[in-house]
């Protein structure tokens, strides 16, 4: 059975119920692994999940990427093994330079914590394998500093995987709510794709959009990307 | 009358414990920079003022940290720096 990490942070609060959905759907066996003890040569997959690792000291995700796992995560995605960053995560793989660009205070200078709905854009590798162009996923969204920045988004967005908001919510550039490297094995989001891969932990109306990430990383652990 | 820069910093007294300075610290002397013997964590203004001088600038700031508590003297100590 294919094994996948979720690395912990001190702060890190979403490794659980990613550990448990990475079980549930996607069907892997996952591990909750302290940041020091993380060596990405042991897994087939890493995910960062949400959380506050070192309480946002600094700058969300700054301290995380001072840690010997920040070095881990390069390696890992220099050799093309798949991670996921969510949230919090996704702030860790843009601090430690594995994903461009920036995640700026919301415009609205708030927390905010609400459903959204996201296009999916250019789907490809073991994150996104199920899923379909234009294909739109509900996920809730959970974030003080997640108005993603970057200076040339025209041309960043030309050749990768992306996601982006119908409404925008924080004032992220060109509405991106996640983005992967160019063969969409690194995939980082600010939506919680775990909070809505079950209909128990979706309200009327809305969709378990976390799902396909889910089965996308379970199939693409099984037979390839 | 001119345009001028102040530059405040709003930081705890060394009485008062600073987690997120302690942890900054910390962090710098494991990743080598042992020279850092301490990170005091804070929150940085600049603030555009019309003043007289740099001097009244800061002054006029000063007072206005004061009155309005931007700052809470119990627990903070208060840094202003004329810029330009």
């Amino acid at each position: 059975m294919p094994r996948v990490a979720v690395v912990k942070f001190p702060g890190t609060n979403c490794d659980e119920e990613t550990a448990y959905m990475l079980r549930e759907v996607a069907g892997v066996e996952a591990h909750v692994v302290w940041h020091t003890e993380y060596s990405w040569r042991s897994w087939d997959a890493t995910v960062v999940p949400g959380g506050f690792s070192y309480g946002d000291y600094g700058r969300a995700g700054l301290l995380a990427s001072w840690s010997p796992a920040a070095e881990q995560l390069r390696e890992a995605a220099a050799a093309g093994s798949p991670i996921l960053g969510i949230c919090n995560g996704f702030q860790v793989l843009v601090e430690a330079g594995i994903l461009p660009g920036a995640l700026l205070p919301n415009e609205s200078g708030r927390f905010i914590a609400r459903w959204t709905r996201v296009r999916v854009h250019a789907p490809r590798g073991p994150w996104l394998l199920a899923a379909e162009e234009g294909m739109v996923l509900e996920m809730p969204i959970a974030h003080a500093e997640g108005r993603y920045y970057h200076p040339d988004p025209g041309s960043l967005l030309r050749d990768r995987p992306w996601l982006e908001y119908l409404e925008n919510p924080n004032g992220s550039v060109a509405n991106i709510a996640g983005l992967g490297s160019q063969d969409g094995a690194v995939l980082g989001l600010m939506p919680h794709p775990e909070r809505a891969a079950h209909p128990l932990q979706t309200p009327r109306g809305r969709g378990t959009g976390g799902r396909v990430l889910f089965e996308s990383i379970g199939a693409a652990l099984r037979r390839g990307w | 009358m001119a345009r001028h820069r102040v530059l405040v910093m709003v930081s705890y007294k060394p009485s008062a414990r600073d987690p997120e300075g302690e942890t900054l610290a910390g962090e710098l002397r494991r990743l080598g920079y042992t020279w850092i013997l301490g990170a005091r964590a804070g929150k940085a203004f600049v603030f555009e003022v019309e003043a007289g001088s740099r001097e009244e600038a800061a002054r006029l700031v000063e007072e206005m940290a004061r009155e309005t508590r931007l700052y809470n003297p119990a627990v903070h100590s208060l840094l202003v720096i004329p810029l330009a």
